[in-house]
Formats: structure tokens, sequence, C-alpha cells
């Protein structure tokens, strides 16, 4: 209890932010999505390592989290994920294979700047796998509010939402929507510099994809699920705090994201 | 009143290549126009053209309407939504009973997807329709019924411009007369 009343501001936070990825996620996977989003993730990442380098070459120590880096590295993601789209239409039918190499690229990007300066290793592993309770009172308040009112955005809009999917799931000629994109990059990089990569793509993707597999019989039975699977596991993941304060949370919360899911896709196989 | 004109227009593909040159061609309102021609004429980049999602061309063309319903050609693509056929539409058309609502979108076939798209554009009710190859994927049984709900559709005063090799007894304008 003593926790769950230091740390409630943070399990809110976590809380409302994996209903929002996971709503962002099934429309994500719906418009084929899933790599550029994977690619991303990675591009906020090298973003995130890049700015600590800037600023720690000019002597501007920075903690990770929603600071001056955050703004740095955002641009940098942007710029980055714009080179990324820039390429893929130009080699739109080796699509899987440039994602695949430029990842590698970027990884090796990272490990440079962290080989030249070691002091921003911290940086790459929050940002690969954050913990939700380091994050301050204000950061939890933002990312909280933030997150709860995309949820009532995307309830009031659900059928817009809807419509621009189907359109282009079906259709070859509709092109992605920029504010799909907008959506993505937002939730994405505020969930990457608190959580990690690691916590925003298994909520992002995971739980919509289990949903495919199970062929759900309409949209209202998927996204029930979806946020019932994401906010069960940052509940029960935050009370594993209390077993063990050494495991990260979003370690417990996507081990728990993972039997759930696996639970649920196993018994619908077998009550079939 | 025409619901488009085009006037020595001359359509392009997205790399510059000439599909169409020199077409004069007019659309009155309450008309039904039934563009023909062989397989990459640019019948559906003409359509493109005509609602503006596609610029490359020359020429003079005039639009006089506020607002459509659209079906596009459905793609290859096999879609990833975890939606059923509801989804898309829940509004039953004898060609598409409310047997079929249920049925999981990634698992319909090519006829089912066609059957809920004509579906949700029949259920727009709008003044002008534009269905590019409405008849691609659907058995015999089907295209008797949509070909009875469209003949309603214009019977009621309504424009429909439409494409594919289906004939529908309406205006025909074939498309290869204008190609290079």
């Amino acid at each position: 209890m003593d926790m769950l009343s230091f740390y409630w501001p943070n399990l809110i936070a976590g809380f409302c932010l994996s209903l929002a990825l996971g709503l962002i996620g099934i429309h994500t996977i719906a418009r084929n999505q899933a790599l550029d989003s994977f690619v991303l993730g990675q591009e906020l990442q090298s973003g995130i390592i890049f700015s600590a380098f800037l600023l720690n070459v000019f002597d501007m120590h920075v903690d990770h989290g929603l600071h001056s880096e955050s703004l740095i590295s955002l641009v940098i993601a942007i710029t980055l994920h714009l080179s990324f789209i820039w390429m893929l239409k130009k080699y739109n039918l080796i699509r899987l294979e440039v994602s695949l190499v430029y990842v590698f690229f970027l990884i090796a990007i990272n490990n440079l700047f962290m080989s030249l300066n070691p002091m921003i290793e911290s940086h790459m592993v929050n940002s690969m796998l954050g913990d939700i309770v380091t994050a301050s009172k204000i950061e939890s308040i933002l990312i909280s509010l933030f997150s709860a009112l995309f949820v009532l955005f995307y309830i009031k809009q659900r059928k817009v939402f809807l419509k621009e999917s189907i359109d282009i799931a079906l259709f070859s000629e509709e092109k992605q929507k920029i504010s799909h994109q907008i959506i993505l990059v937002l939730f994405m990089s505020l969930s990457v510099h608190i959580l990690g990569l690691v916590f925003t793509l298994s909520m992002l993707l995971m739980a919509p994809i289990f949903m495919l597999l199970t062929h759900m019989k309409n949209l209202n039975y998927s996204i029930f699920y979806v946020l019932l699977f994401n906010g069960l596991s940052v509940l029960i993941g935050f009370s594993g705090l209390g077993l063990n304060d050494r495991i990260p949370t979003s370690v417990m919360i996507i081990m728990v994201l993972t039997m759930v899911n696996l639970l649920f896709f196993f018994s619908k196989r077998i009550l079939k | 009143m025409s619901v488009f004109e085009l006037k020595d227009f001359s359509l392009f593909t997205a790399s510059g290549n000439v599909l169409l040159k020199d077409v004069n061609l007019k659309m009155r309102k309450g008309e039904a126009l039934h563009l023909v021609g062989e397989n990459g004429v640019g019948k559906s980049t003409l359509i493109l053209s005509i609602l503006n999602k596609h610029q490359a061309y020359a020429g003079e063309l005039t639009r006089s309407f506020n607002s459509y319903s659209y079906l596009a050609q459905l793609s290859n693509k096999n879609p990833k939504l975890p939606i059923a056929l509801r989804d898309v539409s829940s509004v039953e058309y004898p060609f598409y009973p409310k047997s079929m609502f249920d049925i999981a979108l990634q698992t319909a076939s090519g006829g089912e997807r066609k059957k809920a798209m004509l579906s949700r554009v029949f259920a727009e009710n709008s003044d002008f329709m534009i269905l590019d190859e409405p008849f691609n994927h659907l058995d015999q049984k089907s295209i008797v019924l949509v070909k009875e709900y469209l003949d309603n559709y214009i019977k009621s005063g309504r424009s429909l411009l439409i494409t594919g090799h289906t004939d529908l007894g309406h205006r025909k304008e074939d498309l290869s007369k204008w190609t290079c």
C-alpha cells in the first residue's frame, strides 16, 4: 500500500498510455504499418542517444526523460523517419529488406556513440527498457492527461478511424493518412522516452496481433480485449514491484501481457 | 447541366507516360456513363483525375459535383484488420444478407469483401456514384441483384459513372479511341 500511495501517478500514467497505444496499435496493423512502427521505435531510440551525445559534447548533462533532450531527440527521430519514408518511396518493392538494413545501421550508430562517450549508456538502457517508476510526478500527470484525452477522442471518432483503416487495407490507391502518422509519432515518442522501446512496441502490437490470430467477430470485441489485456498487464505487472524491486516494471508488465494473450489464444483454440 | 466535362484533356501516369490524349467527354446529370477499354488503358486513373485524386493531366477538366460515393478497385493485399464484415457495412441488401455480417474480414473472399463495400457505398445514398469494376469477384446471382439496384438508382434521376466489362445497356465510351 505504501508503494501505491507513492507511485499512484506513475501507475495511472502507465495504465492510460497502455490503452492509448493499444487503440493506435489496432489501426497501425490494419494500415500495414507494423514494420514502420518498429523502425520508428529504433529511430526514436537513436534520437535519444544522439541528443544525449550532443548535449554531453557541449557539457549540458541531462537526465533521461521529458527534458530539453526530448525535443532534440524528437527532431532527430522525425528527420530520420522522413529519410526512411523517402527511401521506401524509391525502393517500395524491397520494403522489408530496406527496413532491416536501416535498423541494423541505426543500431550500429547507437553503439558507435556509446563507445565514443560511455556516459550515455544509461540513456541507451532506459530508452530500451524504461521503468515507469522513474517517471516524475509531472511527467506521469502529462502522460495520463494526454493518453486519456486521446482515448476520449478515439471513442468520438471511432468510425472515421475505422473507415480510413478499411480503405487503406482494401484499396491500393489510398495513401496513409498524415493524422495517423502524427498520432503514432507523438505517442511512441512519449512512451519510448518514459517506458522504453520494448514496452512501447509490446503495448502497440502484441494484443492486436493476437486479436488477428483469433479472428474476432467484430471490432468492438477486438477493442475490448486489447484494452482489457493492456490495462490488466500494467496493473498486475506494476504490483510485481512489491515482489522484487530489482526487476524493471516494464519487464514484469510485458511478461504478464504475453501470458494473458497466450492464455486467451489457446483457450479460444481449445473452445473451438 | 453536366456532372463533369473534359476538353482537349490528356492523361499521364505518375512517371509521365501518356495514357490518353485529346479526350473530349461530357457527362450530364441523371445520366449513366459506362467507361470501357482494355486493361491498362487508363479507366481507373481517369476516374481518380475526375475525383481530384490524380493531378498528372493537361487540358480542361470541369467538375460540377459537390459530393459523391466512390468504390475503388479492391487490391490483392490481404487485409490485416481484427474486424468482421459488419464493421465495413451493417446495411443489408439482397446481395449482402445479414448472414454475412459476422464473417471475419481477413478470411472473407474477394466477393464477400466486394459485397460489403458495395453495401457501404450504396448506403451513402449520394446523387453521384462512381463504381470502378464493381462486378469483379461477384457471382452471377449477385451481378443480377447489383444491376437491379443500379437500374433503380438511375431511374431515380441520379448520376452513375461505372467501369468494367459487364454490359449494362447504358451510354458507353470506349477510352481506346483516345490512346496514343
